[in-house]
């Protein structure tokens, strides 16, 4: 089954993949806002993969959804910043932690900063490295996987 | 490293990595995000090349950045291609 994140991705390349002069500034703005949504969805599913929900009952449902929700965007930068610059750290779990960083503030530029411009091509070279990014993720061990998202969300103190 | 500083480093590390493009110009600022949080905005402009650009060799421009920022600053690198732009507006 394919993951919200995956979708999340592929909103962002058909915003783009109409003629060019047809894309719009708010095309360019979704498609950045897609991408940091690609990979924060990335780590919520991380956090509650352990729990292997098919069949829910409505109190499990309760609580896989509290967890999945539990991430808060600004402390998550503040942990991922650590993180991405942590050389201990395996090389793709650097590069998630620090993608994350990028796409979280460039997300909040293109939905909130009427000011901001947005270039098509900036775009396609970040839907490259979020393509490239959740390759590399979800290739990881489920161990390595679910301790990124552990930290980086700090939901284990 | 000073802002002016790591502009250096960045061009660096972007002509090592893509050496069939031409840096165009490298920009780096400053500002505080909506979280309090320090940001610095690293804008690389280039002609040439391809676009999108080889993933892994962003990434390592991306690690440069990192490493040069030090630990109490927020990296936010753009990669733009102004050939790319310059086409697709005259279409």
């Amino acid at each position: 089954m394919k993951q919200l994140s995956d979708e999340l991705l592929d909103c962002a390349k058909k915003r783009l993949s109409t003629e060019v002069s047809s894309i719009t500034e708010s095309d360019l703005r979704r498609a950045q806002s897609d991408l940091y949504y690609a990979v924060f969805h990335a780590i919520c599913s991380a956090l509650v993969e352990p729990l292997n929900a098919v069949k829910l009952s409505k109190a499990f449902s309760r609580i896989y959804v509290a967890i999945y929700r539990y991430p808060d965007h600004g402390k998550m930068e503040q942990h991922a910043r650590k993180l991405g610059s942590n050389a201990d750290l395996p090389r793709e779990v650097r590069r998630t932690a620090q993608a994350f960083v990028d796409l979280k503030n460039k997300r909040q530029e293109a939905d909130y900063n009427p000011l901001s411009t947005h270039e098509n091509s900036i775009i396609r070279n970040d839907i490259q490295k979020v393509e490239t990014l959740l390759r590399d993720f979800w290739s990881l061990s489920d161990e390595v996987r679910i301790d990124f998202a552990l930290q980086v969300t700090r939901l284990e103190r | 490293m000073s802002l002016a500083e790591m502009e250096n480093v960045v061009a660096k590390a972007f002509s090592d990595e893509f050496p069939d493009a031409v840096l165009v110009g490298v920009a780096v600022n400053h500002a505080r995000n909506s979280d309090g949080i320090d940001v610095i905005w690293v804008d690389i402009e280039y002609n040439g090349g391809s676009v999108p650009l080889d993933a892994e060799k962003m990434q390592d421009v991306v690690d440069v950045v990192w490493s040069a920022a030090g630990d109490e600053l927020s990296p936010v690198v753009s990669f733009a291609s102004k050939e790319a732009e310059r086409l697709e507006a005259a279409e």
